[in-house]
């Protein structure tokens, strides 16, 4: 395999969180799409990060919701230990309506997952975010399959806000990219170890 | 005919002597208030002045009596506990207390301010015997930390007046009454004095005496008093009501073990159950399914919902919750011969509309995701944050169960224009950072907080925080350790580090208030 090019890097400008501005258009403007009825992952780069991800999540839930509709957000007891205790204050900061939303606090991994599908399948809510700390073993396919219809099902967004630095390998997001003659070109969006994105074009085999 | 004189009536008198003072004890058992040592009195304003209106039992030993001005009482005893007497507070526990007396005997009635009696003809030999009731009765009433006089008379004002004025259960009843002082029949101090005076001290010598002539001086109120004391005549009691309590059950001939039969007991209960409290307009906040099984056992599910409901699918889908969260099954055995339903706590719930609009829609479908979460992983489990009156950052917001509080509050709206000023995750108990190069009005160059070392390099602050030092004994001297115990200020910086984490530290005390204040990080920003 061999890279062709490196092309620009795929990184979305700063984004700023003040009320509202971040939301649903911001996502949709990064994922090219719909992003209603999805699961959106968000990951930290580090440990420390987990209140800077934790803010990105609030404000784009709170952007998602919208005025009327609450948010639920849903901790492990590990994550209020390691993580500090959610403030109505900067949650309202950050364009979110703290005295509808609702916040809860449940054993583990499996409490979080179930709890989420309920959420997911209640009409009257905005958006789900469920924050877990560490690998999440029970988020398995079965698990993040589940999550994704039921989110399909009712129209909800759901934020997993994953405070795991180790959860990295590579992500490909690929296509073909054969417009010239040669090695055959494929199209890729990485997301790296490192945490740098970027959109290499690879070609692989050997060409003529 | 039965003539109902001839029914032998029995009536137990319950005088709580300490009654303010035992429900304040109480309701402040759970926070840590005043030392429970110190003499504690209840003052109210009368007569232009502010007079003891009740006094615990130590206070009285130390000379202090309702009625004394409060200055006066200070005087006597310098360290006294002062509160605040509540007369709507009283009355209200002593008719939960009422309420309560109904397990005991269906006839209970008040006599306020302090007592309550018990219609017990008929219903003492379900306790052993009068000194059985008695017994347990005093018993429950230590347990729940109510100090409590007892007494058993043929009637309800003999009853009281003995349980007041007795000077203990010795020997024979008639003769107990006969040697009551002449205070016991509640006439006024004037009256009283003019009784003594006449030498007419127990109510045997005014018993003695002939009825007119009492009746001449003090009115024929004295002489139904005193013949209602002596037993000779019944007064009607008004008697508390009690609801009709909200259970159902079935009872099977055959031990019922069928999964499906058993379900469809369920179901058949709480529609029985839904069509009651139609009736009476009620809905259920709680409910209580026990299920008996034949060889002794029993297992009990409660479930509570946040807005009150009668609809039986509702109550269903959280019993299945409830069901599904249970540690080990239901195991029915051999069957279970009886199902019981309870509802222990209802309110007035209007007639349904059928057609709903969007709103009302919405926040049923908001209250069964709480219902749901709360009876699947506990109430505390998913909670509303509420504001808090306190500058204090860990203590300007309550998280309440959801269950508890079903209607969204308002959050005070941000300032305009300005960076968050408090954090959106908040450490409780704040996590103490190692500070390198400190500056002495100002946050540090370097700090390190988990092992790691963070260079700051923007800040904004201090935003200087006092704490509550007119919660404190002392704490009007001022703050600091050396002059008072006001406890000690804290200087809040915002800070940014180099790689652009927000963090808010805090000095715990000013450079005055303490030689080597320490440092640490109360919150993260996003």
């Amino acid at each position: 395999m061999r890279v062709v090019s490196f092309p620009t890097r795929h990184r979305v400008p700063k984004l700023e969180a003040s009320a509202g501005r971040l939301g649903l258009t911001v996502l949709e403007g990064l994922v090219g799409g719909p992003a209603r009825a999805r699961v959106h992952e968000v990951y930290v780069e580090e440990a420390e990060d987990a209140a800077a991800a934790g803010g990105f999540a609030m404000a784009l839930a709170a952007g998602m919701a919208g005025k009327p509709h609450p948010v639920l957000w849903l901790r492990s007891r590990r994550a209020a230990g390691l993580g500090g205790m959610l403030q109505a204050e900067g949650w309202r900061d950050l364009g979110g309506r703290p005295g509808k939303g609702l916040v809860s606090i449940l054993p583990d991994t499996m409490a979080l997952l179930r709890a989420a599908v309920e959420g997911l399948r209640c009409p009257a809510l905005g958006a789900v975010v469920m924050e877990g700390w560490g690998r999440m073993r029970e988020l398995d396919l079965t698990a993040s399959r589940r999550l994704s219809l039921a989110a399909e099902k009712s129209g909800m967004p759901l934020l997993l806000l994953r405070i795991d630095p180790l959860a990295g390998g590579v992500r490909a997001f690929c296509g073909a990219a054969g417009q010239r003659a040669g090695p055959s070109l494929f199209r890729c969006d990485l997301v790296a170890p490192a945490w740098r994105p970027f959109r290499p074009e690879l070609a692989s085999g050997v060409g003529p | 005919v039965t003539d109902a004189s001839s029914v032998k009536r029995r009536y137990l008198a319950l005088w709580f002597p300490f009654l303010p003072i035992d429900r304040l004890r109480q309701e402040e058992a759970g926070e840590a208030g005043r030392p429970p040592e110190a003499p504690l009195v209840l003052v109210a304003k009368q007569r232009g002045a502010l007079r003891l209106g009740a006094a615990c039992p130590e206070a009285q030993r130390l000379g202090l009596a309702p009625g004394m001005t409060l200055a006066d009482a200070r005087a006597l005893v310098p360290d006294l506990a002062v509160a605040e007497m509540d007369e709507s507070a009283d009355r209200h526990f002593l008719k939960r207390l009422g309420q309560n007396c109904i397990g005991w005997s269906p006839r209970v009635s008040l006599d306020p301010p302090d007592g309550t009696t018990l219609d017990i003809a008929g219903v003492e030999h379900l306790f052993g015997g009068e000194r059985g009731l008695v017994a347990e009765v005093e018993e429950v009433m230590a347990r729940i930390g109510l100090t409590v006089r007892l007494a058993l008379a043929s009637t309800a004002e003999a009853a009281q007046a003995l349980a007041r004025h007795g000077k203990g259960q010795a020997g024979d009843e008639r003769a107990a009454i006969r040697a009551l002082p002449v205070i016991a029949l509640g006439l006024d101090a004037e009256a009283t004095t003019a009784l003594t005076r006449a030498g007419l001290k127990t109510l045997g010598d005014l018993a003695s005496r002939p009825a007119s002539a009492l009746a001449a001086r003090f009115g024929m109120a004295a002489v139904t008093v005193l013949h209602r004391l002596l037993g000779e005549e019944q007064a009607p009691i008004a008697t508390l009501s009690s609801p009709e309590p909200l259970h159902f059950e079935r009872r099977f001939a055959e031990p019922v073990a069928l999964q499906s039969s058993i379900a469809a007991c369920f179901a058949d209960l709480l529609r029985e159950a839904g069509g009651h409290m139609e009736q009476r307009g009620l809905g259920a906040r709680r409910f209580v399914l026990t299920l008996f099984r034949s060889d002794g056992a029993s297992h009990r599910l409660e479930i509570a919902t946040g807005l009150a409901t009668r609809d039986s699918a509702i109550a269903l889908r959280l019993f299945d919750e409830r069901i599904a969260a249970l540690a080990d099954p239901l195991d029915p055995g051999f069957g279970y011969d009886r199902i019981s339903l309870f509802l222990p706590q209802a309110e007035p719930l209007s007639a349904q509309q059928p057609e709903l609009d969007g709103e009302e829609k919405q926040a049923a479908a908001l209250a069964d995701l709480v219902d749901r979460l709360s009876t699947r992983f506990g109430a505390g489990s998913i909670r509303r944050l509420v504001p808090q009156d306190s500058h204090l950052p860990e203590q300007a917001q309550l998280a309440l169960p959801a269950i508890e509080a079903p209607m969204p509050v308002e959050w005070p709206a941000p300032p305009e224009g300005e960076p968050p000023l408090r954090p959106l995750f908040l450490f409780d108990p704040p996590q103490p950072v190692e500070v390198i190069a400190e500056v002495p009005d100002g946050p540090p160059h370097r700090f390190r907080w988990k092992r790691k070392l963070h260079e700051v390099r923007l800040y904004e602050g201090p935003e200087r925080i006092a704490a509550e030092w007119w919660r404190r004994k002392g704490g009007e001297n001022g703050p600091g350790e050396g002059k008072g115990k006001a406890g000690l200020t804290r200087d809040y910086y915002r800070v940014e580090d180099m790689r652009g984490r927000r963090y808010w530290l805090f000095r715990h005390g000013l450079y005055e208030e303490k030689t080597a204040p320490r440092w640490y990080v109360h919150g993260l920003f996003a």
